[in-house]
């Protein structure tokens, strides 16, 4: 494949659909989380094992939508792996009593604030390339 | 860290690289073929992730470096092979978070 066609917008696979590739990329988040949850569970018991499976295999489903749908792979799976390793982090501490130390705390706190910058980023740096192509039309 | 175990690692973050680039060339070139770069990728990634385990390092810093790696990397190769945008609000955002999961998995060692 040459570097030409690597470049080239796909508008017939993929589309801009800002509210549903959110949705999505949630979604990847919620599997992503269950499967690692159900992971420790299947230490116990091993039938959670068809649970870590299916969470997987749904997540990447998921993320692959959320790319469908016009998200960014660099945003997208930033935003994916570091939520799914704070949720899975908040829900082991629920679920297994798990605790969270200091630093853990401190780790999800600035996930969240990164989390905020790169999606205030990329509607910048959105609207900005959509005013280039307003110009140079 | 040995070196068995440096280079395992290194392995295992080629290969989700390579998943993750496939999965992006699947949803935008629409051929199911890229599949089987995901797939081969993330078994490579989790199979050498498991060597860098055997060699006794532990699972939160293995994992930690792993994912921040790879979130790292993807965001710089996403930039150069598919022109997304980066600008440096998100490339500090990117930083943050990779920083942010670092402290969770390793703040979680005890």
């Amino acid at each position: 494949m040459t570097q030409q066609q690597l470049h080239e917008p796909d508008t017939q696979h993929v589309q801009n659909e800002p509210l549903k590739k959110w949705l999505f990329l949630a979604a990847a988040i919620v599997l992503e989380v269950t499967g690692a949850l159900a992971l420790k569970a299947a230490l116990d018991n091993p039938f959670f094992y068809a649970l870590v499976v299916a969470g997987y295999i749904g997540s990447f489903a998921c993320l692959f939508k959320s790319l469908r749908n016009g998200m960014n792979l660099g945003v997208g799976y930033g935003i994916w792996g570091a939520c799914g390793v704070a949720l899975t982090a908040a829900m082991s501490r629920v679920i297994f009593g798990e605790p969270i130390t200091l630093l853990m705390g401190i780790g999800m706190a600035v996930i969240i604030a990164g989390v905020l910058l790169i999606e205030f980023g990329s509607h910048v740096a959105q609207k900005s390339a959509h005013k280039d192509l307003v110009v140079t039309r | 860290m040995n070196t068995l175990a440096l280079i395992s690692l290194m392995t295992a973050i080629a290969g989700e690289l390579a998943g993750t680039m496939s999965l992006r060339m699947a949803s935008s070139s629409g051929r199911k073929r890229w599949w089987i770069g995901v797939v081969i990728g993330y078994v490579i990634a989790f199979g050498m992730l498991s060597v860098t385990l055997a060699q006794g390092v532990p699972l939160g810093v293995a994992y930690g470096i792993w994912s921040a790696a790879g979130v790292a990397i993807t965001a710089v190769l996403s930039r150069i092979f598919f022109k997304e945008p980066l600008t440096w609000v998100m490339s500090i955002g990117i930083i943050l978070i990779v920083g942010g999961v670092l402290l969770i998995e390793v703040g979680g060692v005890h």
